[in-house]
């Protein structure tokens, strides 16, 4: 895969941003799931760092609008009836549709659902589009809620310890421009990588690609990358934020599909 | 007839998170559905919802729907026609 | 020209097990549907689905979509007896993934928060990777995406193992799609009022809604190298993909197709082909008033003279991300033996639409265009031909 440039990132962390909540618009405020006012903000304040309008979008979620499913359910269940608008929300790609149609985002709408490697998925997808898909919006988005919180103990344990810190949900974009630029910061990834039962940071290390330049490299295995369904997205935005020269790697495992994935970050 | 033009204004704004308008804000002969409240097709459908769940009242498609929603007045009226639980 | 050829399909719906017996089916006009009674739908009226009485290997695999997925994936991989070393990818499309167990257990946890502790076990193969990981397990493939993009996903995994094989990211590409029969869906499609109780009439003046169904659809791609070094025989070309967003409304299609129009244009240019080289249309064809309307809108908008086109949706029931490859898969053994599939379900015309689906026929069929258009305005295209790319 060739790399591609990030021209513009944001992020919308809760834990750490109590007055995201004032960008979102009047009309999303009252009615939207949070898990779209989350990836709206990021999305928004994305775009406002770039010249040219996003052409495509490519959502990477685990679990997606988690929330919205759960209230549609309680719904049937409950007294049997579940909300239109839970339903709509709680199809996977429900972010990705919002996106486009507030954005006015007309080509490829793609979303990556890949547990925990959903954001080295959806980097690895924008290397399969077309020249004119350029801009790529990408937005690494999960949510947390009470449910989650109480099924984390008790599942399997690589589960547990892969959502250590769970309560670090939010949205994290990017745009991503298909020609490397010569001054910007590069990602690239090669997609996720089934491995079966071998030890994810042994598999990450034997499908490290080979240094650049002999620039310096932080390499960050899965071990260390865990902690939500945004770790590695998050990783991505703070080395970008950062201006660390050399690159960058970073691992992140997903135990339901035993599989890595790798994204690689360089200037 | 008032009295459950009132609760619908209140079942409404619960229904659709209508959490910045009050019940003196609905004027019950304004259209509801594109009206000065928002009220978009998907709305519509949570609205039929409401109207099923809590009145026990069915509309045979979207479309019936439509005019039923026309106005809260008229939503109320449907519903006093229809209502199978008090 | 490199091309993406196609070396192995596989099937499995109400139609049938398997794609000869599956686009039998579709061809002979049958009505898949049959009153829903694999759980309790909750529905004053029950609708009509197409549902599947056995799913071979249901009991062993993880959940119902996966057993699916992974007979609709041995199947197309059955040609191919040795790798000859070549890695094998997989772009996985699902919509329900492991829903059909995830939603019986919470309706459990509600009533009894102790049996949070089974949580592991019942939601284990919740997600869509995790359905990936399975099949990789189970068919020896190392590397995977998870799509997930409601009704247009099985499309859009097509385009995506053509652009990997293109791209030299891989030789052997396996695109699988496989959607389960939920409460969750029936119930959501329900709430919306798209589905016809009785039974989906495409593209039918008096169409009224969708029927849900389930089943799985695999394509199974090879690049040039692979199809030398293996000697397998291509059945079909991949030649064109478009992928767009309508930015209409989250449910309903732009009204005159204008997003559909621009992925299907992005597939034929891509194909290297004009509107008039195609022979057939598979269209998404799901039988709500709108998109029936909007679809020919923009097919009209497109190509003038609508060529002929047929909705499978009342033999195979709508199987959501499956629709696209499930769909693409008897497009192309329509290709194959020459003929245009009938459209089971329509009867009269309608005359807003201005044109019918086409009676079943034996006719040359060189290219064929596939439509598949999800949630969220997402549109997705592909085209199919005999020939590689000119």
């Amino acid at each position: 895969m060739e790399f591609i440039s990030i021209t513009g990132a944001s992020a919308v962390l809760p834990s750490t941003d109590a007055l995201w909540t004032q960008e979102i618009p009047v009309v999303m405020k009252r009615r939207d799931p949070r898990i779209w006012q989350m990836a709206y903000v990021a999305a928004q304040r994305c775009i406002a760092q770039c010249l040219a309008r996003p052409a495509s979008i490519v959502v990477a979620t685990a679990l997606g609008a988690l929330d919205e499913t759960k209230n549609f359910l309680d719904g049937v269940f409950l007294d049997g009836f579940g909300s239109p608008r839970n339903f709509i929300a709680s199809v996977h790609n429900s972010m990705a549709g919002k996106l486009a149609l507030e954005f006015k985002i007309p080509g490829p709408n793609l979303t990556l659902c890949d547990g925990n490697n959903s954001f080295a998925s959806a980097i690895a997808a924008c290397g399969l589009l077309s020249e004119n898909d350029f801009p790529a919006l990408v937005i690494a988005v999960d949510e947390n809620i009470e449910l989650l919180d109480r099924l984390i103990p008790h599942l399997s344990p690589e589960c547990g310890r892969e959502l250590c810190n769970n309560k670090l949900e939010g949205a994290i974009a990017f745009v991503i421009d298909g020609k490397p630029e010569e001054h910007g910061l590069l990602i690239r990834s090669s997609g996720v990588l089934f491995i079966g039962d071998e030890n994810p940071d042994v598999a990450f290390t034997s499908a490290l690609p080979p240094e650049i330049n002999a620039l310096p490299r932080m390499v960050i295995p899965p071990s260390k990358s865990r902690g939500s369904f945004i770790s590695a997205a998050t990783l991505a935005h703070e080395f970008m934020v950062k201006k660390a020269s050399g690159g960058a790697v970073i691992g992140s495992f997903s135990p339901s599909s035993k599989s890595i994935g790798l994204v690689e970050l360089c200037r | 007839m008032e009295q459950l033009i009132d609760t619908l204004k209140k079942r409404i704004i619960a229904s659709l998170k209508l959490s910045d308008v009050s019940p003196a804000d609905i004027d019950p002969d304004a259209p509801l559905i594109g009206g000065p409240l928002g009220i978009d097709s998907i709305d519509t459908l949570e609205l039929l919802v409401l109207l099923e769940k809590e009145y026990g009242v069915t509309v045979p498609d979207v479309k019936v729907g439509r005019a039923v929603f026309a106005s809260v007045r008229s939503l109320a009226g449907y519903i006093e026609k229809n209502r199978v639980k008090a | 020209m490199a091309a993406v050829a196609i070396i192995g399909m596989g099937a499995l719906s109400s139609a049938g097990a398997g794609a000869a017996a599956g686009f039998a089916a579709v061809c002979g006009g049958r009505d898949g549907l049959s009153k829903l009674d694999a759980f309790e739908s909750g529905l004053k009226t029950v609708p009509l689905c197409s549902c599947i009485r056995d799913v071979p290997g249901e009991k062993a695999a993880p959940n119902r979509t996966a057993a699916l997925a992974l007979c609709a994936a041995r199947e197309a991989l059955a040609p191919l007896i040795d790798r000859h070393g070549l890695a094998l990818a997989i772009v996985s499309a699902t919509t329900v993934a492991g829903m059909t167990r995830s939603e019986r257990f919470y309706e459990r946890l509600r009533k009894d928060p102790a049996a949070v502790t089974e949580a592991a076990r019942e939601l284990a193969y919740h997600e869509p990777s995790a359905l990936s990981g399975f099949l990789c397990e189970a068919l020896g493939a190392r590397m995977f995406y998870s799509l997930s993009t409601a009704c247009s996903t099985g499309l859009h995994a097509v385009g995506m193992a053509k652009r990997l094989i293109e791209r030299g990211g891989c030789d052997l590409c396996l695109a699988v799609g496989a959607d389960a029969l939920s409460l969750l869906t029936l119930r959501g499609f329900s709430s919306l009022m798209l589905i016809d109780p009785s039974g989906c009439k495409p593209f039918d003046k008096t169409r009224a809604g969708i029927s849900l169904g389930e089943g799985a659809g695999a394509l199974l791609l090879a690049s040039d190298k692979a199809v030398a070094r293996t000697r397998a025989r291509p059945l079909a070309y991949v030649n064109g993909w478009g992928a767009s967003a309508d930015c209409h409304h989250m449910t309903a299609p732009h009204p005159t197709g204008e997003g559909a129009r621009r992925c299907v244009l992005a597939a034929l240019l891509e194909a290297n082909l004009r509107p008039a080289d195609i022979d057939l249309i598979a269209t998404h064809g799901t039988a709500t008033p709108d998109n029936d309307n909007a679809e020919i809108a923009a097919m009209r908008s497109v190509f003038g003279v609508v060529p002929p086109f047929c909705s499978m949706k009342r033999t195979l029931g709508h199987t959501l991300a499956a629709s696209g490859i499930l769909e693409a898969v008897f497009a192309v053994c329509a290709m194959r033996s020459g003929h245009i599939p009938p459209t089971a379900g329509f009867e009269r015309l309608d005359e807003a639409i201005g044109c019918a689906p086409s009676e079943y026929r034996e006719t040359p069929v060189k290219n064929v265009l596939k439509n598949a258009f999800g949630f969220g305005g997402n549109n997705a295209a592909a085209v199919f031909s005999r020939e590689r790319a000119g």
